[in-house]
């Protein structure tokens, strides 16, 4: 179910690939522009220079160097801040939900998920009568994400391997960035299974977050699928070391 | 030039190093109670409530401050939820109650009714803003409570846009072959007229004074209670758009006799002076001049009768834009708007947004003469009444956003405009 999904996605994308890397009729604060290699002008002609990352170089600065007269490359991506609101996990989210570089729509989407959120769990709060009902419910949306993809993280992945003419599905061991990946990536699809369909995209991500942020749900019903899979293709997990 | 670069980077780079960065991925959770809420307090020992929830005795001196508004008020006054927008609705819905701010053009409307002199003809209050998002509707809102609690008779159309706009079963209408009814949308109307004025209409013992035949068999005599007219008229939705009529024909003929003062209300009014969303069968668009409802509000504008007092909002410049069905013709020509060169993300300058330019000369025909208030974005003192409202509420979550370089940030993005600000914060 996962590739499939994969499939579908990429296939507009490549076909838009081959026509041109820049967008012509784009403004001058288009921000479609960045993602592709190469791309940046920079990187073209090789003349920026790396920018000073320690404190102590800073201070112990050279009236001579060259980063005083050369254009500098920026500290950090222009998609990450220095803010005090900007969390690199919410970029990730943002990076896999992106379609045709359109990073606005998606952090619109973003952010109204994140409302929703903070609308029930407020309520929940402001309408809690105890001290001990407040302290259990948890307002923050950031952490209610953070906790939903580290209760949809899997362990083992599934690996088609061929041996004696034959495909064998066996579990191998999983980086823990491909897993937060496709922890990311099974919110994203149970919410686009999800029903009632009528409803817009920010509802039921935020109801997604929230289940599985309280390992109930579609995704952690998908997670659970992965280990079961893995656990029934448990002997030929040796496949991966024999060959 | 090169020792001030320096300086400025040490500056900037002290303040926010570069490990900051990972500070946030690190897991902490909330709780409110553990955060120190002192150095927010102790620097001003001001409140930024009042306990004073009513507006006939709120002053000059409650400027900023936010007061709540009874439940029993609010339902009374807004029994549909349509005279509030639908995010601060929804934001009322999480944090239990209905706050608003006490701010400058709302005490300036109500002291003006304080003064007029009711035998002249009724006098035009516009609040136009100064940016977009400003918070015209809460004014009117409080305006609105103000002429409740006061015993005013309450003719308030709490969105005017939706009328045209969203109408979905616009009919036309049995009388009149060139007019266009909206059922819907005026029954709705109807019933907030009777929920809002019920005592008042009790009390005065309000009776019609004209007979009014809806067809050849169908009429109601003079001298039926205008409660049983509007019950009359949700029961035959067909003829609930030229009740509206007849009702507003009632209350500019009877309300000099009776003495009772009334506070109409419109919120944003250009929609009536611009195109409207329904379409005819041979795809030409109707005009609102129309639609019978909005045809029927207009003549409250006249300066025919006494005994009242107008006051009306302008919205954003989009109601004017006609819109253009972009699923079935695939060459999409937009008239002389810069709609089609917009991007989501991009900032745009589409020039001041003056009454002129907003209402149009029709509507400045209608209108005139008016008196034009101003709404501005939040001063100082109501920006930071509004970030301790929301911390209050619990509403701001990220354990930075509490802090004062947390304030300084959302200043920095919002501008102090409220919108922006409730959107802001809304969203981290």
């Amino acid at each position: 179910m996962l590739k499939s999904s994969y499939l579908i996605r990429y296939s507009s994308f490549q076909f838009k690939r081959s026509f041109h890397l820049t967008i012509p009729s784009l403004t001058a604060g288009q921000t479609q522009y960045h993602g592709q290699k190469n791309s940046t002008w920079w990187d073209k002609y090789d003349s920026h220079v790396d920018p000073v990352q320690t404190r102590t170089d800073l201070l112990n600065m050279d009236d001579l160097d060259e980063r005083h007269f050369r254009p500098v490359k920026p500290v950090i991506p222009t998609y990450q801040s220095f803010s005090c609101f900007h969390d690199p996990i919410i970029s990730r989210v943002i990076g896999i939900l992106l379609r045709e570089g359109n990073r606005e729509l998606v952090e619109e989407l973003i952010h109204k998920t994140f409302r929703t959120m903070k609308l029930i769990q407020t309520g929940k709060y402001n309408r809690a009568k105890t001290k001990e009902e407040r302290d259990s419910i948890e307002c923050n949306p950031v952490t209610l994400l953070k906790q939903a993809i580290k209760n949809a993280t899997p362990i083992v992945r599934l690996t088609r391997i061929a041996k004696g003419g034959t495909l064998y599905s066996v579990p191998i061991p999983i980086s823990p960035i491909r897993a937060t990946f496709t922890a990311i990536r099974l919110l994203i699809d149970s919410t686009h299974d999800a029903r009632p369909h009528d409803q817009r995209f920010w509802t039921l991500f935020a109801k997604e977050i929230m289940d599985a942020a309280q390992n109930q749900g579609r995704t952690i019903k998908k997670k659970q699928e992965i280990h079961r899979n893995a656990e029934l293709n448990r002997a030929y997990a040796h496949f991966k070391w024999q060959k | 030039m090169t020792l001030i670069s320096s300086c400025l980077i040490r500056a900037r780079l002290a303040c926010r190093p570069f490990y900051r960065f990972y500070a946030n991925s690190a897991p902490r959770t909330i709780d409110v109670h553990s955060i120190p809420q002192e150095p927010i307090e102790t620097k001003a020992e001001q409140p930024f409530r009042t306990s004073i929830d009513d507006p006939t005795l709120h002053t000059e001196k409650d400027l900023g401050l936010f007061y709540t508004v009874n439940s029993d008020d609010f339902k009374k006054i807004s029994p549909f939820g349509k005279a509030l927008p639908l995010q601060f609705r929804e934001e009322c819905e999480a944090f239990n109650e209905t706050a608003i701010m006490i701010r400058q053009p709302s005490l300036d409307i109500i002291k003006l009714i304080k003064q007029i002199n009711w035998n002249l003809p009724p006098l035009k209050v516009v609040l136009f803003p100064a940016e977009l998002g400003v918070g015209m509707s809460l004014c009117l809102f409080h305006v609105i409570h103000y002429g409740y609690r006061k015993k005013m008779l309450l003719v308030n159309t709490p969105t005017a846009a939706e009328v045209l706009k969203l109408a979905l079963d616009a009919t036309p209408s049995p009388n009149n072959e060139q007019m266009w009814d909206t059922p819907s949308a005026a029954s709705t109307w109807l019933k907030t007229f009777a929920i809002n004025n019920e005592a008042i209409l009790r009390e005065t013992d309000f009776r019609t004074k004209f007979t009014y035949t809806w067809s050849a068999r169908e009429s109601t005599p003079a001298g039926t209670h205008l409660l049983d007219l509007i019950g009359y008229a949700t029961d035959r939705i067909k003829y609930a758009s030229e009740c509206v009529g007849a009702i507003v024909k009632e209350v500019k003929a009877q309300v000099r006799e009776k003495n009772i003062q009334t506070l109409v209300t419109f919120d944003t009014i250009n929609s009536y002076y611009g195109p409207t969303w329904i379409v005819k069968p041979d795809k030409s668009i109707v005009k609102p001049n129309e639609v019978t409802m909005v045809k029927a509000l207009q003549e409250l504008l006249l300066p025919d009768w006494n005994n009242a007092f107008i006051v009306v909002t302008i919205g954003p410049k989009g109601i004017i834009i006609p819109k253009v069905r972009e699923k079935h013709n695939w060459l999409v020509r937009h008239g002389h708007f810069r709609t089609e060169h917009r991007l989501p993300g991009v900032l745009m300058y589409d020039g001041p947004m003056t009454v002129k330019s907003l209402l149009g000369t029709e509507g400045i025909e209608a209108l005139e003469p008016f008196v034009p208030i101003q709404v501005e974005k939040y001063t100082e003192n109501e920006f930071n009444n509004q970030y301790r409202y929301y911390i209050d509420r619990n509403w701001i979550q990220n354990y930075h956003g509490r802090e004062e370089e947390g304030r300084k940030e959302i200043l920095f993005f919002t501008a102090r405009n409220p919108y922006e600000m409730a959107k802001f914060v809304g969203s981290r």
